[in-house]
């Protein structure tokens, strides 16, 4: 075995694993209200009543919630219609 | 201000603002217009979230992808606000441009009030203008949640 002559870092992008689903995260803010929170997950997901307030009580109690997952463009579509409703979302890959 | 704001009809919900009101919430449009326009990073820092807080380039990716079209729905939904707070019955589609225009208030008096979590908590919002608009936006918000609600 020889050593190898130079060691390239990857870059995240290189490494990404396009099969791998993302995930799009709602993190608790102190200025969005709770009521309009369960309101937003209902009407951009279709979200049962009981659904979006259990998701809204994990945002509060937990600093976060997972809300929806799958392809980048999904993902990335979920979190601009999250973001014009003004909640803080992030998305990322799923682990 | 007073009033019922809100009130839930059979096909939507019916804007009800007292005169006072409605000039405040059109002074509001105006300012929360210009922010938007002028894209002021600091006031509007709570508007657009980071969606890859950590990683620089697909957060710029991201940002040069959606900024336009976001921006253009904001503006296109304070007009829908305009001219609805004389009094209109709002549809699905208005009622949710009348959430996020409130909303997007709140967040930018929210961040210039510099409110974390404690202050919400123990209700203790600085005496100044900012404070009862926030206040009162939260209200109106709260309103029309429950008045867009299906019983």
């Amino acid at each position: 075995m020889t050593a190898p002559l130079s060691v390239i870092e990857p870059d995240i992008d290189s490494t990404e694993d396009l099969s791998r689903p993302w995930k799009v995260l709602v993190w608790d803010d102190p200025i969005n209200l709770m009521s309009y929170v369960a309101f937003v997950f209902r009407t951009l997901f279709g979200f049962s009543e009981e659904k979006a307030h259990r998701l809204m009580m994990e945002v509060h109690n937990d600093g976060r919630a997972v809300v929806s997952s799958g392809p980048k463009e999904k993902a990335e579509m979920d979190v601009f219609r999250l973001h014009e409703h003004g909640l803080w979302a992030t998305m990322e890959h799923d682990s | 201000m007073s009033g019922w704001a809100f009130v839930s009809v059979g096909d939507g919900v019916e804007v009800d603002l007292d005169e006072h009101e409605q000039e405040v919430l059109a002074n509001l449009i105006v300012d929360l217009r210009h922010l938007l326009m002028a894209d002021s990073h600091d006031a509007l820092r709570r508007l657009k979230p980071p969606a890859h807080p950590d990683n620089e380039e697909a957060e710029a990716s991201y940002r040069e992808m959606v900024d336009d079209d976001m921006l253009r729905a904001r503006l296109e939904l304070l007009d829908v606000v305009d001219a609805g707070i004389p009094g209109a019955t709002l549809d699905e589609a208005a009622i949710a441009a009348w959430m996020q225009a409130l909303n997007m208030m709140r967040l930018v008096l929210g961040e210039r009030l510099e409110l974390d979590g404690a202050d919400l908590n123990s209700h203790e919002l600085p005496e100044e203008p900012a404070a009862y608009l926030y206040e009162w936006l939260g209200h109106l918000l709260e309103v029309l949640v429950r008045a867009a609600s299906p019983a």
